[in-house]
């Protein structure tokens, strides 16, 4: 079959691999209808995530239809159409009980990896390097989904690919985003970054009965975007004016009551503040650059919440402890539990409260992925969300 | 329980007494190499000097890494080594018409006490790093989301299907986890830290999904083999 695979720092391939085996009783086969590039598979692209190998299969936002199953998986059958969640989670463990399906304690093989790594290990990932488990991904005409039993959610026909794909991880990484928020009534609250996961943040805090959602990115096709399709109240360009100020200016000199940072590791800033963080990790004395997580929290009112999204991989520095200790600030983050999401998602989807199809700009066919990670990663062509078919 | 070591701080004295040995001595040989030479009963000339500034590089080198990881056994034994080297160009010194034959001698000898303490701090340092593997290698824990009875029983199971030889080389205590939080299984013995951890992983997979779950493609090997 053809699949996208990763094979160096900004080096994707299509090429022909194996059809994936059911391994384990609980697996399904699933033949790829609609794939998505995620913002974090460009950490992959760009060389921050360890442990992967040349020649693994890339994608971790898939749907499709269930062509194969295993003896253990009962409440599937060959021929549903099914969107599968990018954390893989068996289920059973006390974890996968409370719904913190990313925390699974049993879905990742390479765990001793991760531990070595970080100390730790999160749940399993698709195609998201070795000590996430190793699983290929779902940028393929086919892909094997462990514990199938219990994350892929069938799709009603009358949803179509489009509104039903991004169930897989950006609208729920989004919503969980805005409802760590817990937003009240006259809330304001601020997202940094407006790429697919920020404009999922910005509408879902809409839905949740934000006053006003104030978007910041350099972008103006994103910022537009923000505005015009996810209902943000106003716009911060982060490139010509002061975060900080603007925001000040937009909340009465209050701060946003809750601040989310959509950007993770690889943020950007103009001037010193953003050379800093390029200079600390080239020379790998930090790992990530915290630009936006250091302006969310130094941005945010007293006693607000500070919602992080983004991916965040190793180690920062120049955090202000200061500010979260001296100002009383909640932190609330996490890989997102999807699973817990996928059904009421869906079924806000179904209403017409929203239309996740919106922050769709390029179809492309799987053999474009090539092409598809240069543009995406270079903002090219007002790129902000690619749908590959196989 | 305690956990940690108190004796830590005496293990180190002497790699740090002798990391500053090398600073000052290596400082010495870099900057008055004549100097040094003429006391070592060493002909001052232009072979010599530049074989002293080579090993009072080595010096200082040696002594910032001993300083900033007292601990570390490798700098120490890297010291025994540069003394060697000292003791061989001693001898070659000694060639010849001109050296102080009697000033090399008591710089050989000093040599000689300076290793003798090197050798005993790398080989100090040495046994506490097999001291702390070993206590690594002490016990690992893990919850398992069962009723005790039910744990003890799976652990049999496991040990006979799969891993007929873990029952004599581990031993295994099950403790039941405050609330319903399952069942505490903790496993000491042979092997390593990972490997432990690994195997009380798979056993958790197993009692609790009913298998152990596989990777799709091969992938970096875990460094120690299961078992």
């Amino acid at each position: 079959m053809r699949a996208a695979t990763w094979h160096g720092t900004k080096s994707v391939h299509v090429e022909e691999v194996p059809e994936p085996k059911i391994l384990n009783s609980r697996d399904a086969i699933v033949r790829i209808t609609s794939t998505a590039i995620c913002g974090s598979d460009l950490h992959l692209y760009n060389g921050f995530i360890p442990t992967m190998k040349r020649g693994d299969i890339l994608g971790h936002e898939f749907m499709g239809e269930v062509v194969e199953l295993g003896s253990g998986v009962a409440n599937l059958q060959v021929g549903d159409r099914v969107v599968v969640p990018f954390p893989i989670a068996c289920g059973n463990c006390a974890q996968c009980e409370r719904e913190n399906y990313s925390l699974c304690e049993n879905s990742n093989p390479n765990a001793w990896m991760a531990e070595k790594m970080w100390g730790y290990s999160p749940c399993g990932i698709f195609g998201y390097s070795h000590m996430l488990g190793g699983y290929a991904g779902g940028q393929a005409e086919y892909a094997r989904v462990p514990f199938a039993d219990v994350g892929p959610v069938k799709v009603p026909e009358e949803l179509s690919d489009d509104q039903a794909l991004f169930l897989s991880d950006i609208f729920p990484t989004g919503y969980m985003a805005a409802e760590a928020c817990n937003i009240e009534p006259g809330d304001v609250v601020a997202v940094w970054g407006c790429g697919p996961v920020g404009q999922f943040a910005i509408a879902s805090a809409y839905l949740l009965g934000a006053e006003r959602v104030i978007a910041i990115d350099r972008f103006p096709y994103r910022l537009r975007m923000a505005r015009n399709r996810a209902g943000a109240t106003d716009t911060v360009n982060y490139a010509e004016v002061d975060v900080r100020e603007a925001l000040d200016a937009l909340t009465g000199g209050r701060g946003p009551d809750s601040c989310i940072d959509a950007v993770g590791l690889e943020g950007h800033a103009p001037g010193l503040a953003g050379a800093y963080d390029k200079v600390k990790t080239t020379l790998m004395l930090e790992t990530d650059r915290p630009i936006a997580l250091r302006q969310a929290i130094l941005a945010c009112r007293s006693g607000g919440t500070i919602s992080v999204a983004g991916v965040y991989g190793g180690f920062i520095d120049n955090f202000p402890m200061g500010a979260i200790v001296n100002r009383a600030l909640t932190i609330r983050s996490g890989q997102t539990h999807v699973q817990r999401y996928m059904r009421p998602l869906m079924q806000r989807v179904r209403q017409g409260q929203i239309d996740p199809s919106f922050v769709i700009t390029h179809r492309l066919r799987l053999d474009d992925a090539p092409g598809a990670y240069d543009m995406f990663n270079n903002k090219d062509d007002d790129c902000l969300k690619v749908v590959l078919t196989p | 329980m305690q956990y940690g070591d108190d004796t830590v701080e005496e293990t180190i004295a002497l790699p740090i007494a002798l990391g500053v040995f090398s600073l000052v001595l290596g400082a010495a040989a870099l900057v008055r190499p004549r100097g040094l030479a003429r006391l070592i009963g060493a002909l001052p000339d232009g072979r010599t000097t530049t074989i002293l500034q080579a090993s009072g590089a080595r010096e200082l080198a040696s002594g910032i890494a001993i300083l900033a990881q007292p601990k570390e056994a490798k700098w120490l034994w890297s010291r025994v080594g540069g003394d060697a080297l000292d003791l061989a160009t001693l001898a070659r010194s000694a060639r010849g018409e001109g050296p102080n034959r009697t000033r090399l001698a008591l710089a050989a000898i000093a040599v000689v006490g300076v290793a003798a303490l090197d050798l005993l701090a790398a080989r100090s340092l040495s046994a506490s790093d097999a001291a702390v593997d070993a206590q690594e290698t002490g016990e690992q824990a893990i919850t398992v989301k069962a009723p005790l009875e039910a744990v003890e029983a799976g652990w049999e199971q496991w040990c006979a299907s799969r891993y007929a030889r873990l029952a004599s080389n581990y031993v295994v205590r099950f403790e039941p986890a405050p609330g319903a939080r399952g069942t505490e299984v903790h496993l000491a013995g042979g092997g390593s830290k990972s490997t432990i951890r690994e195997e009380l992983r798979r056993f958790k997979q197993q009692l609790e999904t009913g298998e152990i779950s596989v990777s799709d493609g091969p992938g970096p090997r875990m460094p120690v083999e299961v078992r």
